[in-house]
């Protein structure tokens, strides 16, 4: 085990979940469960917000999106990162910028060799424009079979969609087979 | 055919697809993380019920859909789509098929969601929009 990569991934963790400004902040291991009891204390939580219904429904929209991604894809660690990471190690938190927009913050364990797919996969769909999004996840819609279990990308690129915003992302090393993969998502009402 | 009818949860839709009344129903929030299990078995009793389509048409069945969601996630979505096309090729066999798809007023997504699914399956569908519910 690399201490000193544990310990910047545990600082990039620390930093976000210990910010004031979020409304929701979370660190465990993701499951059916968790999924339902964050997205209750997040629909509680939207409910209290000064915003509109419209930015609500986004939040919320994306946030189902993104748990159900960490969730199917989100892979345990090895034995020896148990104790640190157990299971399917995740986080999730939505941070406010201000009062008409929040950034949404998902992290979760991949394999070496996805750092380099997931990075594309990414700036593909940061180079689209809201039109060509619709149409290719109305295309991958229309051509994924009924038994994939939402592959294909259409999740992120349905989060893309709904952003509207660039997706940023960051990969910090754990080791050289396992990679914490971070990603950003901007909510605003427009 | 029987009546299927599912509860709904806090996260999970509420179904009900009665073949005596040719109604069928979506409710409240439909998010399951494996769709599969949860939409297989509605497909395969709508996939039954067009096997009838055509005695429904001599009797002159009018089957009505109502879509009442107030959120859904990808994968239900992909699923709803194979159910439309099952509708739409009913309602070319010749049967009368009337889907409702109601949104929440200010919840674009929502409208949009089953505009494009009218699109892609090539039938008509009614938006209907309702106030807004919480959250």
């Amino acid at each position: 085990m690399n201490q000193t990569a544990i310990n910047n991934i545990e600082t990039f963790i620390r930093t976000k979940l210990e910010d004031k400004e979020h409304i929701i902040a979370w660190r465990g291991v993701i499951s059916s469960e968790a999924i339902s009891n964050i997205l209750i204390e997040l629909e509680e939580k939207l409910l209290k917000e000064k915003i509109s219904v419209k930015l609500r429904k986004k939040t919320y929209n994306i946030s189902v999106e993104c748990l159900q991604n960490l969730y199917h894809h989100c892979i345990p660690l090895p034995d020896a990162y148990q104790t640190i990471y157990p299971g399917k190690y995740a986080i999730f938190y939505i941070n406010l910028l201000n009062k008409d927009a929040y950034m949404l913050t998902t992290g979760n364990f991949i394999l070496q060799p996805k750092v380099k797919s997931m990075s594309q996969k990414i700036d593909k769909i940061n180079t689209l424009t809201q039109e060509d999004l619709k149409e290719m996840y109305k295309f991958i819609l229309n051509h994924q079979k009924l038994s994939a279990r939402g592959g294909g990308g259409l999740g992120l690129i349905d989060v893309g969609r709904k952003s509207g915003h660039k997706l940023t992302y960051e990969f910090l090393e754990l080791d050289k087979d396992y990679y914490f993969y971070v990603l950003n998502v901007k909510i605003t009402e427009e | 055919m029987d009546v299927l009818k599912i509860e709904p949860t806090r996260h999970k839709a509420g179904v009900l697809l009665d073949p005596d009344n040719h109604y069928i129903e979506f409710t409240g929030f439909s998010l399951p993380e494996d769709a599969m299990a949860f939409f297989l078995p509605i497909i395969n009793w709508l996939y039954e019920y067009s096997n009838h389509c055509k005695e429904y048409i001599a009797q002159g069945v009018h089957l009505k859909v109502n879509f009442k969601l107030s959120y859904y996630n990808s994968a239900s979505y992909r699923a709803f789509l194979e159910m439309f096309h099952i509708f739409a090729k009913m309602q070319r066999e010749g049967l009368k098929v009337t889907i409702n798809w109601y949104y929440e007023a200010m919840d674009s997504s929502m409208q949009e969601g089953g505009k494009d699914l009218s699109d892609i399956a090539k039938i008509d569908i009614n938006l209907i929009e309702i106030p807004e519910k919480h959250p």
